[in-house]
Protein backbone atom coordinates (compact mmCIF):
# COMPACT_ATOMS: atom_id res chain seq x y z
CA UNK A 1 0.00 0.00 0.00
CA UNK A 2 1.07 3.61 -0.62
CA UNK A 3 -0.05 6.86 0.94
CA UNK A 4 0.03 8.29 4.44
CA UNK A 5 -2.06 5.68 6.26
CA UNK A 6 -0.57 3.98 9.30
CA UNK A 7 -3.45 1.72 10.22
CA UNK A 8 -5.79 -0.42 8.16
CA UNK A 9 -8.67 1.87 9.12
CA UNK A 10 -6.75 4.88 7.81
CA UNK A 11 -5.87 3.01 4.64
CA UNK A 12 -9.52 2.22 4.04
CA UNK A 13 -10.40 5.84 4.70
CA UNK A 14 -7.68 7.07 2.38
CA UNK A 15 -8.93 4.81 -0.36
CA UNK A 16 -12.48 6.06 0.06
CA UNK A 17 -11.31 9.69 -0.01
CA UNK A 18 -9.27 9.00 -3.14
CA UNK A 19 -12.20 7.26 -4.79
CA UNK A 20 -14.24 10.43 -4.34
CA UNK A 21 -11.79 12.32 -6.49
CA UNK A 22 -10.62 9.67 -8.87
CA UNK A 23 -12.21 11.11 -11.98
CA UNK A 24 -8.95 12.56 -13.24
CA UNK A 25 -7.90 11.65 -16.74
CA UNK A 26 -4.20 10.69 -17.04
CA UNK A 27 -2.18 12.02 -19.97
CA UNK A 28 1.41 11.61 -21.11
CA UNK A 29 4.13 14.11 -20.35
CA UNK A 30 4.21 15.16 -24.02
CA UNK A 31 0.51 15.80 -24.09
CA UNK A 32 0.79 17.62 -20.76
CA UNK A 33 3.49 19.89 -22.22
CA UNK A 34 1.22 20.73 -25.15
CA UNK A 35 -1.84 21.49 -23.01
CA UNK A 36 0.26 23.26 -20.45
CA UNK A 37 1.71 25.65 -23.06
CA UNK A 38 -1.77 26.40 -24.29
CA UNK A 39 -3.15 26.94 -20.78
CA UNK A 40 -0.31 29.25 -19.72
CA UNK A 41 -0.64 31.21 -22.94
CA UNK A 42 -4.39 31.61 -22.41
CA UNK A 43 -3.79 32.53 -18.77
CA UNK A 44 -1.27 35.19 -19.75
CA UNK A 45 -3.41 36.61 -22.55
CA UNK A 46 -6.51 36.75 -20.34
CA UNK A 47 -4.52 38.35 -17.53
CA UNK A 48 -3.11 41.06 -19.77
CA UNK A 49 -6.48 41.59 -21.46
CA UNK A 50 -8.20 41.88 -18.09
CA UNK A 51 -5.66 44.39 -16.87
CA UNK A 52 -5.92 46.41 -20.09
CA UNK A 53 -9.71 46.31 -19.92
CA UNK A 54 -9.71 47.55 -16.36
CA UNK A 55 -7.33 50.38 -17.24
CA UNK A 56 -9.56 51.31 -20.13
CA UNK A 57 -12.57 51.35 -17.86
CA UNK A 58 -10.78 53.60 -15.40
CA UNK A 59 -9.81 56.06 -18.15
CA UNK A 60 -13.12 55.90 -19.97
CA UNK A 61 -15.02 59.13 -20.71
CA UNK A 62 -16.91 60.15 -17.64
CA UNK A 63 -20.62 60.56 -17.21
CA UNK A 64 -21.10 62.98 -14.31
CA UNK A 65 -17.83 62.23 -12.55
CA UNK A 66 -17.50 58.45 -13.04
CA UNK A 67 -16.70 56.26 -16.08
CA UNK A 68 -19.71 55.91 -18.40
CA UNK A 69 -19.98 52.17 -17.95
CA UNK A 70 -20.06 52.48 -14.16
CA UNK A 71 -22.77 55.15 -14.41
CA UNK A 72 -24.78 52.77 -16.61
CA UNK A 73 -24.23 50.06 -14.00
CA UNK A 74 -25.52 52.28 -11.20
CA UNK A 75 -28.64 53.02 -13.25
CA UNK A 76 -29.09 49.31 -13.85
CA UNK A 77 -28.80 48.73 -10.09
CA UNK A 78 -31.49 51.35 -9.59
CA UNK A 79 -33.86 49.47 -11.90
CA UNK A 80 -33.17 46.17 -10.14
CA UNK A 81 -33.95 47.58 -6.71
CA UNK A 82 -36.97 49.47 -7.93
CA UNK A 83 -38.47 46.08 -8.74
CA UNK A 84 -37.69 44.82 -5.25
CA UNK A 85 -39.28 47.88 -3.65
CA UNK A 86 -42.60 46.76 -2.31
CA UNK A 87 -45.30 49.28 -1.44
CA UNK A 88 -45.43 48.02 2.09
CA UNK A 89 -41.69 48.29 2.77
CA UNK A 90 -41.16 50.05 6.06
CA UNK A 91 -37.80 51.02 7.46
CA UNK A 92 -36.81 49.90 10.94
CA UNK A 93 -37.83 52.36 13.66
CA UNK A 94 -36.57 52.81 17.19
CA UNK A 95 -37.73 54.13 20.52
CA UNK A 96 -37.22 57.83 21.27
CA UNK A 97 -34.91 56.87 24.12
CA UNK A 98 -32.52 55.30 21.59
CA UNK A 99 -31.86 58.63 19.90
CA UNK A 100 -28.31 59.85 19.56
CA UNK A 101 -26.48 63.10 18.89
CA UNK A 102 -25.76 63.67 15.23
CA UNK A 103 -23.06 65.85 13.77
CA UNK A 104 -23.49 68.48 11.08
CA UNK A 105 -21.79 66.92 8.08
CA UNK A 106 -22.91 68.68 4.90
CA UNK A 107 -23.22 72.47 4.85
CA UNK A 108 -23.96 72.82 1.14
CA UNK A 109 -26.55 75.45 0.43
CA UNK A 110 -26.38 76.71 4.03
CA UNK A 111 -23.17 78.76 3.86
CA UNK A 112 -22.45 82.30 2.75
CA UNK A 113 -19.46 83.14 0.59
CA UNK A 114 -17.25 83.36 3.70
CA UNK A 115 -18.26 79.79 4.52
CA UNK A 116 -20.22 80.87 7.58
CA UNK A 117 -23.58 79.25 8.22
CA UNK A 118 -26.47 81.49 7.26
CA UNK A 119 -28.95 81.82 10.10
CA UNK A 120 -32.67 82.13 9.52
CA UNK A 121 -34.28 84.81 11.68
CA UNK A 122 -37.69 84.39 13.31
CA UNK A 123 -39.44 86.73 10.91
CA UNK A 124 -37.84 85.05 7.92
CA UNK A 125 -38.93 81.67 9.24
CA UNK A 126 -42.44 82.93 9.89
CA UNK A 127 -42.75 83.93 6.23
CA UNK A 128 -40.93 80.88 4.82
CA UNK A 129 -42.54 79.26 1.81
CA UNK A 130 -41.63 76.29 -0.33
CA UNK A 131 -42.24 77.25 -3.95
CA UNK A 132 -43.53 74.57 -6.29
CA UNK A 133 -42.93 74.21 -10.02
CA UNK A 134 -45.30 71.86 -11.84
CA UNK A 135 -44.45 69.45 -14.63
CA UNK A 136 -45.69 71.98 -17.18
CA UNK A 137 -43.27 74.58 -15.81
CA UNK A 138 -46.00 76.64 -14.11
CA UNK A 139 -45.53 78.07 -10.63
CA UNK A 140 -48.01 76.47 -8.27
CA UNK A 141 -49.38 77.75 -4.99
CA UNK A 142 -46.42 77.72 -2.55
CA UNK A 143 -46.51 75.85 0.76
CA UNK A 144 -46.25 78.23 3.73
CA UNK A 145 -44.21 76.86 6.64
CA UNK A 146 -46.93 78.02 9.03
CA UNK A 147 -49.45 75.85 7.20
CA UNK A 148 -47.14 72.81 7.41
CA UNK A 149 -46.97 73.17 11.17
CA UNK A 150 -50.68 73.73 11.76
CA UNK A 151 -52.71 72.05 9.01
CA UNK A 152 -51.43 68.46 9.04
CA UNK A 153 -51.03 65.57 11.38
CA UNK A 154 -47.63 65.85 13.09
CA UNK A 155 -45.51 62.69 13.29
CA UNK A 156 -42.57 61.78 15.49
CA UNK A 157 -40.38 59.17 13.88
CA UNK A 158 -37.14 57.61 15.07
CA UNK A 159 -34.90 55.83 12.64
CA UNK A 160 -31.25 55.36 11.80
CA UNK A 161 -29.90 58.19 9.69
CA UNK A 162 -27.16 56.82 7.43
CA UNK A 163 -24.36 58.73 5.82
CA UNK A 164 -22.87 57.69 2.49
CA UNK A 165 -19.48 57.89 4.26
CA UNK A 166 -20.45 54.95 6.44
CA UNK A 167 -21.47 56.36 9.80
CA UNK A 168 -25.01 56.18 11.16
CA UNK A 169 -26.97 57.63 14.07
CA UNK A 170 -30.42 56.95 15.44
CA UNK A 171 -32.30 60.25 15.32
CA UNK A 172 -35.76 61.50 16.17
CA UNK A 173 -37.55 63.70 13.65
CA UNK A 174 -40.73 65.72 14.09
CA UNK A 175 -42.67 66.81 11.02
CA UNK A 176 -45.48 66.06 8.60
CA UNK A 177 -45.77 63.50 5.84
CA UNK A 178 -44.75 64.92 2.50
CA UNK A 179 -47.51 62.89 0.85
CA UNK A 180 -50.17 64.53 3.08
CA UNK A 181 -48.88 67.98 2.16
CA UNK A 182 -48.74 67.27 -1.56
CA UNK A 183 -52.26 65.88 -1.46
CA UNK A 184 -53.41 69.29 -0.27
CA UNK A 185 -51.16 71.65 -2.24
CA UNK A 186 -50.42 69.95 -5.55
CA UNK A 187 -52.40 66.71 -5.94
CA UNK A 188 -51.87 66.77 -9.72
CA UNK A 189 -48.12 66.46 -9.20
CA UNK A 190 -48.36 63.45 -6.88
CA UNK A 191 -47.73 61.22 -9.90
CA UNK A 192 -44.56 63.06 -11.02
CA UNK A 193 -41.76 60.54 -11.48
CA UNK A 194 -39.16 62.81 -9.91
CA UNK A 195 -39.15 65.62 -7.39
CA UNK A 196 -36.15 67.94 -7.24
CA UNK A 197 -35.61 69.79 -3.98
CA UNK A 198 -33.43 72.91 -3.80
CA UNK A 199 -31.94 75.25 -1.20
CA UNK A 200 -32.51 79.01 -1.58
CA UNK A 201 -31.22 80.41 -4.87
CA UNK A 202 -29.16 83.44 -4.00
CA UNK A 203 -25.82 85.02 -4.82
CA UNK A 204 -25.17 85.07 -1.09
CA UNK A 205 -25.23 81.27 -0.90
CA UNK A 206 -21.83 79.71 -1.52
CA UNK A 207 -22.94 76.46 -3.17
CA UNK A 208 -26.60 75.99 -3.96
CA UNK A 209 -27.62 72.45 -3.20
CA UNK A 210 -30.14 70.15 -4.86
CA UNK A 211 -31.47 66.65 -4.38
CA UNK A 212 -33.62 64.65 -6.81
CA UNK A 213 -35.75 61.87 -5.33
CA UNK A 214 -38.03 59.45 -7.15
CA UNK A 215 -41.78 59.35 -6.61
CA UNK A 216 -42.08 56.22 -4.47
CA UNK A 217 -39.65 57.49 -1.87
CA UNK A 218 -41.08 61.01 -1.73
CA UNK A 219 -44.61 59.64 -1.35
CA UNK A 220 -43.57 57.04 1.24
CA UNK A 221 -45.30 57.24 4.61
CA UNK A 222 -41.94 57.56 6.37
CA UNK A 223 -40.86 60.59 4.34
CA UNK A 224 -41.34 63.76 6.33
CA UNK A 225 -40.98 67.50 6.01
CA UNK A 226 -39.34 67.97 9.41
CA UNK A 227 -38.67 71.02 11.58
CA UNK A 228 -37.40 69.31 14.73
CA UNK A 229 -34.41 67.06 15.33
CA UNK A 230 -34.24 65.14 18.62
CA UNK A 231 -37.00 67.31 20.02
CA UNK A 232 -35.28 70.62 19.27
CA UNK A 233 -35.94 73.07 16.43
CA UNK A 234 -33.57 72.50 13.53
CA UNK A 235 -30.33 74.48 13.82
CA UNK A 236 -28.92 76.27 10.78
CA UNK A 237 -26.45 73.40 10.22
CA UNK A 238 -29.22 70.81 10.26
CA UNK A 239 -31.43 72.70 7.82
CA UNK A 240 -33.47 75.34 9.66
CA UNK A 241 -36.36 75.98 9.07
CA UNK A 242 -37.60 72.91 7.14
CA UNK A 243 -35.93 69.87 5.57
CA UNK A 244 -36.82 66.54 4.00
CA UNK A 245 -36.02 63.33 5.90
CA UNK A 246 -36.49 59.68 4.90
CA UNK A 247 -34.96 56.43 6.10
CA UNK A 248 -34.76 55.26 2.47
CA UNK A 249 -32.00 57.61 1.40
CA UNK A 250 -28.48 58.48 2.43
CA UNK A 251 -28.09 61.84 4.16
CA UNK A 252 -26.83 63.46 0.95
CA UNK A 253 -30.34 63.17 -0.50
CA UNK A 254 -32.13 64.56 2.58
CA UNK A 255 -31.98 68.18 1.61
CA UNK A 256 -31.75 70.80 4.33
CA UNK A 257 -33.51 74.21 4.16
CA UNK A 258 -35.97 73.50 1.35
CA UNK A 259 -36.79 76.60 -0.69
CA UNK A 260 -38.30 74.98 -3.74
CA UNK A 261 -39.51 71.71 -5.22
CA UNK A 262 -39.76 71.01 -8.93
CA UNK A 263 -41.83 68.14 -10.32
CA UNK A 264 -40.71 66.36 -13.47
CA UNK A 265 -41.08 63.12 -15.38
CA UNK A 266 -37.67 63.46 -17.01
CA UNK A 267 -34.74 61.92 -15.26
CA UNK A 268 -33.05 64.84 -13.48
CA UNK A 269 -29.62 65.22 -11.93
CA UNK A 270 -28.57 66.87 -8.70
CA UNK A 271 -25.59 68.25 -6.79
CA UNK A 272 -23.88 64.98 -5.84
CA UNK A 273 -24.94 63.04 -8.92
CA UNK A 274 -23.03 65.60 -10.98
CA UNK A 275 -20.02 64.79 -8.82
CA UNK A 276 -19.98 61.05 -9.43
CA UNK A 277 -22.55 59.73 -6.96
CA UNK A 278 -25.51 57.50 -7.63
CA UNK A 279 -28.69 59.48 -8.34
CA UNK A 280 -30.74 56.90 -6.44
CA UNK A 281 -28.41 56.70 -3.40
CA UNK A 282 -31.12 54.89 -1.51
CA UNK A 283 -31.88 51.80 0.49
CA UNK B 1 -7.58 16.83 -26.09
CA UNK B 2 -7.03 14.04 -28.60
CA UNK B 3 -4.02 12.09 -27.44
CA UNK B 4 -4.31 10.46 -24.09
CA UNK B 5 -2.49 7.45 -22.83
CA UNK B 6 -4.24 4.31 -23.93
CA UNK B 7 -4.95 3.06 -20.44
CA UNK B 8 -6.46 5.65 -18.05
CA UNK B 9 -4.78 4.01 -15.10
CA UNK B 10 -1.54 4.29 -17.07
CA UNK B 11 -0.40 0.99 -15.71
CA UNK B 12 0.42 2.93 -12.59
CA UNK B 13 0.85 0.84 -9.52
CA UNK B 14 3.28 1.09 -6.68
CA UNK B 15 4.83 -2.28 -7.46
CA UNK B 16 6.21 -1.56 -10.92
CA UNK B 17 7.29 2.01 -10.03
CA UNK B 18 10.48 3.04 -8.30
CA UNK B 19 13.17 2.77 -10.93
CA UNK B 20 10.87 4.21 -13.58
CA UNK B 21 11.23 8.04 -13.66
CA UNK B 22 8.69 8.61 -16.42
CA UNK B 23 6.25 11.46 -15.78
CA UNK B 24 2.53 11.52 -16.36
CA UNK B 25 -0.10 14.17 -15.65
CA UNK B 26 -3.44 13.67 -13.97
CA UNK B 27 -6.44 15.95 -14.36
CA UNK B 28 -6.97 17.79 -11.10
CA UNK B 29 -8.99 20.97 -11.63
CA UNK B 30 -11.72 21.39 -14.23
CA UNK B 31 -11.80 24.41 -16.51
CA UNK B 32 -14.83 25.82 -14.67
CA UNK B 33 -13.08 25.54 -11.33
CA UNK B 34 -9.96 27.27 -12.65
CA UNK B 35 -11.99 30.14 -14.11
CA UNK B 36 -13.93 30.63 -10.87
CA UNK B 37 -10.77 30.39 -8.79
CA UNK B 38 -8.80 32.96 -10.76
CA UNK B 39 -11.70 35.39 -11.22
CA UNK B 40 -11.81 35.81 -7.46
CA UNK B 41 -8.39 37.36 -7.48
CA UNK B 42 -9.03 40.48 -9.61
CA UNK B 43 -12.61 40.75 -8.32
CA UNK B 44 -11.58 40.76 -4.67
CA UNK B 45 -8.71 43.15 -5.44
CA UNK B 46 -11.18 45.59 -7.00
CA UNK B 47 -13.71 45.06 -4.20
CA UNK B 48 -11.13 45.60 -1.47
CA UNK B 49 -9.58 48.62 -3.13
CA UNK B 50 -12.92 50.32 -3.79
CA UNK B 51 -14.16 49.20 -0.37
CA UNK B 52 -11.17 50.83 1.30
CA UNK B 53 -12.01 54.08 -0.48
CA UNK B 54 -15.52 53.88 0.97
CA UNK B 55 -14.24 52.93 4.39
CA UNK B 56 -11.67 55.69 4.39
CA UNK B 57 -14.22 58.43 3.65
CA UNK B 58 -15.26 58.34 7.31
CA UNK B 59 -12.09 59.22 9.14
CA UNK B 60 -13.72 59.81 12.50
CA UNK B 61 -14.53 56.25 13.45
CA UNK B 62 -11.89 53.82 12.21
CA UNK B 63 -11.88 50.17 13.21
CA UNK B 64 -8.83 49.19 15.22
CA UNK B 65 -7.18 46.15 16.69
CA UNK B 66 -6.52 46.41 20.40
CA UNK B 67 -7.59 45.46 23.89
CA UNK B 68 -9.36 47.94 26.16
CA UNK B 69 -7.63 51.29 25.91
CA UNK B 70 -4.52 49.84 24.34
CA UNK B 71 -4.50 49.90 20.58
CA UNK B 72 -2.21 47.95 18.31
CA UNK B 73 -3.13 49.85 15.16
CA UNK B 74 -6.04 51.40 13.34
CA UNK B 75 -7.23 50.26 9.93
CA UNK B 76 -5.39 51.26 8.03
CA UNK B 77 -2.02 52.47 9.18
CA UNK B 78 -1.29 55.82 7.49
CA UNK B 79 1.41 54.33 5.26
CA UNK B 80 -1.11 51.96 3.66
CA UNK B 81 -3.57 54.72 2.86
CA UNK B 82 -1.04 57.05 1.34
CA UNK B 83 0.63 54.25 -0.62
CA UNK B 84 -2.73 53.30 -2.15
CA UNK B 85 -3.75 56.95 -2.76
CA UNK B 86 -7.17 56.37 -1.31
CA UNK B 87 -8.08 59.88 -0.29
CA UNK B 88 -11.17 61.71 -1.50
CA UNK B 89 -12.44 59.19 -4.01
CA UNK B 90 -15.62 58.03 -2.32
CA UNK B 91 -17.84 58.42 -5.42
CA UNK B 92 -15.55 56.27 -7.54
CA UNK B 93 -15.15 53.81 -4.70
CA UNK B 94 -18.93 53.35 -4.54
CA UNK B 95 -19.26 53.14 -8.32
CA UNK B 96 -16.68 50.34 -8.59
CA UNK B 97 -17.89 48.53 -5.47
CA UNK B 98 -21.57 48.42 -6.45
CA UNK B 99 -20.82 47.36 -10.03
CA UNK B 100 -18.12 44.76 -9.51
CA UNK B 101 -19.83 43.31 -6.45
CA UNK B 102 -22.33 41.64 -8.77
CA UNK B 103 -19.57 39.73 -10.52
CA UNK B 104 -18.33 38.36 -7.20
CA UNK B 105 -21.91 37.33 -6.38
CA UNK B 106 -22.34 35.67 -9.79
CA UNK B 107 -19.03 33.87 -9.44
CA UNK B 108 -20.13 32.67 -6.02
CA UNK B 109 -23.44 31.39 -7.43
CA UNK B 110 -21.64 29.56 -10.21
CA UNK B 111 -19.36 28.00 -7.62
CA UNK B 112 -22.32 26.88 -5.48
CA UNK B 113 -23.82 25.17 -8.53
CA UNK B 114 -20.43 23.63 -9.31
CA UNK B 115 -20.07 22.31 -5.75
CA UNK B 116 -23.54 20.79 -5.61
CA UNK B 117 -23.17 19.14 -9.01
CA UNK B 118 -21.83 15.57 -8.91
CA UNK B 119 -20.93 15.93 -5.24
CA UNK B 120 -18.01 18.28 -5.80
CA UNK B 121 -18.66 19.65 -2.32
CA UNK B 122 -17.33 16.38 -0.88
CA UNK B 123 -13.82 17.41 -1.91
CA UNK B 124 -14.12 20.61 0.08
CA UNK B 125 -16.35 19.97 3.10
CA UNK B 126 -14.55 17.86 5.72
CA UNK B 127 -16.28 15.05 7.59
CA UNK B 128 -15.96 14.75 11.37
CA UNK B 129 -12.70 12.87 11.06
CA UNK B 130 -11.44 15.51 8.66
CA UNK B 131 -12.17 18.26 11.18
CA UNK B 132 -10.23 16.28 13.81
CA UNK B 133 -7.35 15.70 11.41
CA UNK B 134 -6.99 19.36 10.39
CA UNK B 135 -4.93 20.07 13.50
CA UNK B 136 -2.54 17.26 12.59
CA UNK B 137 -2.02 18.69 9.10
CA UNK B 138 -1.09 22.03 10.60
CA UNK B 139 1.30 20.35 13.05
CA UNK B 140 2.82 18.39 10.19
CA UNK B 141 3.23 21.50 8.03
CA UNK B 142 4.98 23.21 10.95
CA UNK B 143 7.32 20.21 11.22
CA UNK B 144 6.05 19.41 14.71
CA UNK B 145 5.14 15.85 13.79
CA UNK B 146 5.85 13.27 11.11
CA UNK B 147 2.27 12.14 11.34
CA UNK B 148 0.40 13.20 8.19
CA UNK B 149 -3.32 12.50 8.06
CA UNK B 150 -4.75 10.73 5.02
CA UNK B 151 -6.52 12.87 2.48
CA UNK B 152 -8.46 12.99 -0.76
CA UNK B 153 -8.10 15.86 -3.21
CA UNK B 154 -7.41 18.32 -0.40
CA UNK B 155 -5.84 17.71 2.99
CA UNK B 156 -8.00 18.16 6.11
CA UNK B 157 -6.59 21.61 6.91
CA UNK B 158 -7.31 22.72 3.35
CA UNK B 159 -10.83 21.35 3.63
CA UNK B 160 -11.53 23.22 6.87
CA UNK B 161 -9.95 26.42 5.52
CA UNK B 162 -11.71 26.34 2.16
CA UNK B 163 -15.04 25.60 3.82
CA UNK B 164 -14.54 28.56 6.15
CA UNK B 165 -13.57 30.74 3.20
CA UNK B 166 -16.87 29.85 1.51
CA UNK B 167 -18.83 30.62 4.69
CA UNK B 168 -16.96 33.90 5.19
CA UNK B 169 -17.50 34.89 1.57
CA UNK B 170 -21.22 34.25 2.02
CA UNK B 171 -21.18 36.42 5.16
CA UNK B 172 -19.28 39.07 3.25
CA UNK B 173 -21.92 39.16 0.52
CA UNK B 174 -24.87 38.99 2.93
CA UNK B 175 -23.53 41.76 5.15
CA UNK B 176 -22.76 43.76 2.00
CA UNK B 177 -26.39 43.56 0.92
CA UNK B 178 -27.51 44.46 4.45
CA UNK B 179 -25.41 47.63 4.27
CA UNK B 180 -26.42 48.32 0.67
CA UNK B 181 -30.20 47.97 1.10
CA UNK B 182 -31.12 48.22 4.80
CA UNK B 183 -34.55 49.59 3.80
CA UNK B 184 -35.77 47.04 1.27
CA UNK B 185 -33.80 44.26 2.96
CA UNK B 186 -34.45 45.43 6.51
CA UNK B 187 -34.84 41.76 7.60
CA UNK B 188 -31.26 41.16 6.51
CA UNK B 189 -30.03 44.24 8.38
CA UNK B 190 -31.91 42.97 11.45
CA UNK B 191 -30.37 39.50 11.04
CA UNK B 192 -26.94 41.04 11.52
CA UNK B 193 -28.17 42.89 14.61
CA UNK B 194 -28.32 46.26 12.88
CA UNK B 195 -26.40 48.44 10.50
CA UNK B 196 -23.29 48.94 12.62
CA UNK B 197 -22.87 45.19 13.21
CA UNK B 198 -23.42 44.46 9.52
CA UNK B 199 -20.61 46.91 8.74
CA UNK B 200 -18.41 45.25 11.34
CA UNK B 201 -19.08 41.79 9.89
CA UNK B 202 -18.41 43.10 6.38
CA UNK B 203 -15.12 44.64 7.43
CA UNK B 204 -13.99 41.74 9.59
CA UNK B 205 -14.75 39.11 6.96
CA UNK B 206 -12.72 41.15 4.51
CA UNK B 207 -9.74 41.19 6.88
CA UNK B 208 -10.09 37.43 7.45
CA UNK B 209 -10.21 36.80 3.68
CA UNK B 210 -7.16 38.97 3.25
CA UNK B 211 -5.40 36.94 5.94
CA UNK B 212 -6.40 33.75 4.12
CA UNK B 213 -5.01 35.19 0.90
CA UNK B 214 -1.53 35.65 2.38
CA UNK B 215 -1.48 32.21 4.02
CA UNK B 216 -2.71 30.76 0.73
CA UNK B 217 0.21 32.36 -1.14
CA UNK B 218 2.70 30.96 1.37
CA UNK B 219 1.18 27.48 1.16
CA UNK B 220 1.14 27.56 -2.65
CA UNK B 221 4.83 28.47 -2.67
CA UNK B 222 5.53 25.65 -0.20
CA UNK B 223 3.57 23.16 -2.27
CA UNK B 224 5.73 23.82 -5.27
CA UNK B 225 5.47 24.48 -8.98
CA UNK B 226 3.56 21.37 -10.08
CA UNK B 227 0.77 22.21 -7.67
CA UNK B 228 0.63 25.88 -8.73
CA UNK B 229 0.72 24.96 -12.42
CA UNK B 230 -2.18 22.55 -11.94
CA UNK B 231 -4.44 25.51 -11.10
CA UNK B 232 -3.59 26.96 -14.51
CA UNK B 233 -3.27 23.86 -16.70
CA UNK B 234 -5.76 21.68 -14.87
CA UNK B 235 -3.25 18.81 -14.77
CA UNK B 236 -0.84 17.80 -12.09
CA UNK B 237 2.47 16.53 -13.47
CA UNK B 238 3.86 13.73 -11.33
CA UNK B 239 6.29 10.86 -11.49
CA UNK B 240 4.58 7.66 -12.43
CA UNK B 241 5.27 6.31 -8.96
CA UNK B 242 3.85 9.36 -7.18
CA UNK B 243 0.74 8.65 -5.07
CA UNK B 244 -0.86 11.64 -6.85
CA UNK B 245 -1.42 9.50 -9.93
CA UNK B 246 -2.04 6.19 -8.23
CA UNK B 247 -5.52 4.69 -8.41
CA UNK B 248 -7.52 4.64 -5.14
CA UNK B 249 -7.10 0.88 -4.89
CA UNK B 250 -3.38 1.42 -4.30
CA UNK B 251 -4.09 3.31 -1.07
CA UNK B 252 -6.05 0.79 0.87
CA UNK B 253 -7.99 -2.41 0.81
CA UNK B 254 -11.59 -2.38 -0.15
CA UNK B 255 -14.32 -2.41 2.49
CA UNK B 256 -14.16 -5.37 4.88
CA UNK B 257 -10.69 -6.39 3.76
CA UNK B 258 -9.40 -3.13 5.15
CA UNK B 259 -10.90 -3.81 8.55
CA UNK B 260 -9.11 -7.13 8.79
CA UNK B 261 -5.76 -5.43 8.51
CA UNK B 262 -3.83 -8.49 7.31
CA UNK B 263 -2.90 -7.32 3.84
CA UNK B 264 -1.96 -3.95 5.25
CA UNK B 265 0.71 -5.05 7.68
CA UNK B 266 2.37 -7.13 4.99
CA UNK B 267 2.96 -4.07 2.83
CA UNK B 268 3.52 -1.51 5.54
CA UNK B 269 7.13 -1.17 4.53
CA UNK B 270 6.27 0.35 1.19
CA UNK B 271 3.97 2.91 2.78
CA UNK B 272 6.80 5.01 4.19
Amino acid sequence: MIGDAKTPEEAGRERRLRELTDDGEIISKVEYARRSRRAFLAFGVLGVAGYAGFNRLQNQDEDEGIPRLLRAGLEWNEKVWERVQRDGATARTFSITDREEIRVNGRHGLEDNDRDLIGIGNSEAANWEITLTGRNGAQLEPIPLASLKSDFEVHDMVWEHKCVEGWANIVHWTGVRFSDVLERYAPDEASAEWMVLRTPASADVRREYSSAIENYTMMHHQTLLAWQLNGEPLTAGHGDPIRIVTPFKYGIKQLKRIASIEFTDDRPTDYWTERGYDLHAGF
Amino acid sequence: MSTTTDDPSGGVSPTDAGHDVEYVAKKKHSLALRWMHWLNFPLLMIMMYSGMRIYWSDLQDPYAIGIGGWQLFEFWPDGVNSALQLERKLAKGIAFHLNFGWFFVLNGFAYMIFLSRKGEWRHIVPDVQGIRDARKTVAHDLHLTEDKPVQGKYNPAQQVTYTLVIVISALLVASGFAIYKPGQLSWLEAAFGGYDYARWVHFTSTIVLLGFFFIHIIQVIRAGWANFASMITGYRLSRRDDPEVAPPSAFGPDGAAGMAGDSFSAEEGSAS
